[in-house]
Order: structure tokens, then sequence, then C-alpha cells
């Protein structure tokens, strides 16, 4: 069974969720694929937003999505080296 | 009289730079692994940045020391044979006996760290038992250099033997070059044990040594700078 994640491991879910959607997603949808609860999830979105790394826009319809941003594929290109580099030697 | 200088002549400051890269190389790890840490907060990461360090801070001290018994000073040395047995007295001889006994003692926490989160070790009455070993080798052992690097060899034995059986069930071929890297460098403890046939095997060990670390670069490589 694997182990209880982290905050980085839930900040990756949530931004590969984002990025597996083509960089746009309804916080509905990223709240179940990230596997997060309502409040967990507004709370990573607001600290995400302060760190510029996911934005919030309004589609046509009036609906929210939320966005990629640069620093957030940053997070993830570097988290994934990291994640390569743990399981190459073994951590 | 203890023989410390184990280096042909020809070989002095060859293998200093031997030395330099290795510091480099595993210093390299050691900063990336502390990277990490700072982003994942885990206890692995850490204590894996502080075994490559060990292992670069060795490193230095084996330079530093080598560095006292290539060039003595006059007044402190006593010849007793031409180039290979020394005898250190006052000062040089405080300085080598610590100052070896620091080297070996970082370089075996640094291969013991390394072995333990490979292999996932969590009993700690086993990690002390081994540290008190390494210990005991290094202040009581009569044949000191020979003993430690029959024990750097069995830990990197143990740590090799890892990489390969994960290689044999997973086929990360990137992993397994990790492994290889680290049989360079059990290979190398051999060559140095058998120093004691002929200085040959010294030069012969720094060579296999930076072998061992130039495939644990390339791999690092691979990993942080390769897009």
């Amino acid at each position: 069974m694997a182990g209880r994640r982290t905050k980085m491991d839930i900040i990756n879910d949530m931004l590969g969720s984002i990025q597996d959607k083509g960089g746009k997603i309804k916080p509905t949808h990223l709240m179940y694929k990230a596997n997060l609860s309502h409040k967990l999830l507004n709370g990573y979105l607001d600290e995400l937003v302060n760190k510029e790394m996911i934005g919030k826009i309004e589609g046509k319809a009036g609906n929210q999505y939320i966005i990629i941003k640069d620093k957030g594929h940053e997070f993830l290109a570097h988290f994934r080296k990291m994640r390569e580099f743990q399981d190459t030697f073994g951590l | 009289m203890i023989q410390i200088r184990f280096s042909p002549q020809w070989f002095f400051g060859y293998d200093a730079a031997i030395d330099i890269i290795s510091i480099i190389v595993v210093g390299l790890i050691a900063w990336y692994a502390f990277k990490i840490f700072k982003f994942s907060d885990r206890k692995k990461d850490k204590y894996f940045a502080l075994s490559w360090l060990s292992i670069a801070l060795a490193f230095l001290a084996k330079i530093a020391m080598n560095l006292v018994i290539y060039y003595p000073k006059a007044n402190e040395v006593a010849y007793a044979g031409v180039n290979v047995v020394v005898q250190y007295t006052g000062q040089s001889r405080m300085l080598y006996v610590f100052g070896f006994a620091f080297y070996r003692f970082l370089f075996l926490m640094g291969l013991l760290g390394i072995y333990y989160l490979v292999t996932k070790e969590q009993n700690r009455y086993n990690i002390l038992m081994t540290i008190l070993l390494a210990i005991m080798i290094i202040l009581f052992s009569g044949s000191q250099y020979f003993v430690f690097h029959l024990f750097a060899a069995i830990i990197l034995a143990g740590t090799v033997y890892n990489y390969l059986w994960h290689y044999r069930k997973n086929k990360n071929v990137v992993r397994q070059n990790v492994g290889w890297g680290f049989a360079g460098l059990l290979a190398s403890q051999v060559l140095f044990v058998l120093t004691a046939v002929h200085d040959v095997f010294y030069v012969a060990g720094q060579v296999v040594q930076l072998v061992g670390f130039l495939f644990l670069s390339f791999t690092f490589y691979t990993i942080v700078f390769k897009k």
C-alpha cells in the first residue's frame, strides 16, 4: 500500500492533473482527480495562486477554471527530476 | 614503524587529482540530495545528502593527509627506508594518526549511510552495531589500512548487490548504472587491499575508483541536467 501523501505529492498530483487536462480544469474535476476534500482543495488552491503556480479564469458560460502557469510547469519538471533521482538511488 | 605511503612516487599528484574529481562528483550528489531534502523534508533525503557529504569530507581529509606524507617536514621525519617506509615522529605522527582515522571514519560512515538507506534497514541496533564495529576497526585494528579497505569493500558489495538485484526485478537501466558505479568503487577497495603485494595495485585502485565515480556522475548528469 502506498504511504501517506506529503504536501509536495499533493501539489504534484494537482498540477499534474491540470497539465493532463491540457492546462485547464474545473475545480470539481481537480478535487476528484487529486483526491482531495473541498476544504483541502481550497487551501491548496489559495497557496498555489499566491505562489503563481496556477491561476483562476472564468469560462464562456461563467464557469470557473483553474489554469497552470509557467511556475507550475517548472515545479512539475523539478519534481519529476527529484523523483527520478530518488528512484534511481533507491531512496 | 608504520607503512603509510602506498603510492608509487611517479603517481604523486595524480592520485590527488583523482580524489579531487571524486570530491566534485560526490559533492554534486550531496548538493542535489540536500536540495531534494529542502523540498521534500524527508529524513531519508537528509541522511542520503549527509552520507555523500561525509564521503566528500573523507576525500578532503585524505588529500590533506597525503600532502603531509608526500611533503613531510624534514626535521619531523626519520626515513627508515627508501620512499616506502617512513617513520613519522612528533606532530607529523599525531597528524597522520588522527587525520587518517578521521578520513576512514567519515568514509565508512558515508558508505554505511548509503547502504542502510538503499537496503531500507530500520533496525537501530543493527545500525549501531556496525557503526561501533567501524569505529573499533579504525581505532584498534593492527593493520588499519587493509582492514579498512576490506570493510569498505564488504559494505560496497552489499550496496552493489542491492542495486543489481533491483535491476533484475525492475530492469531500470539507470539504476543499474548506479550499481556499476558502486561496483567500480568496490573493485577499487579490493585493489587497495592488494597494495600489500605491489604498489601498482594502488594506481589501479585509484583509476578504477575514478571510473566508478565517472559512472555515478554520468547517471547524475542524465537525471539532473539532461532534459
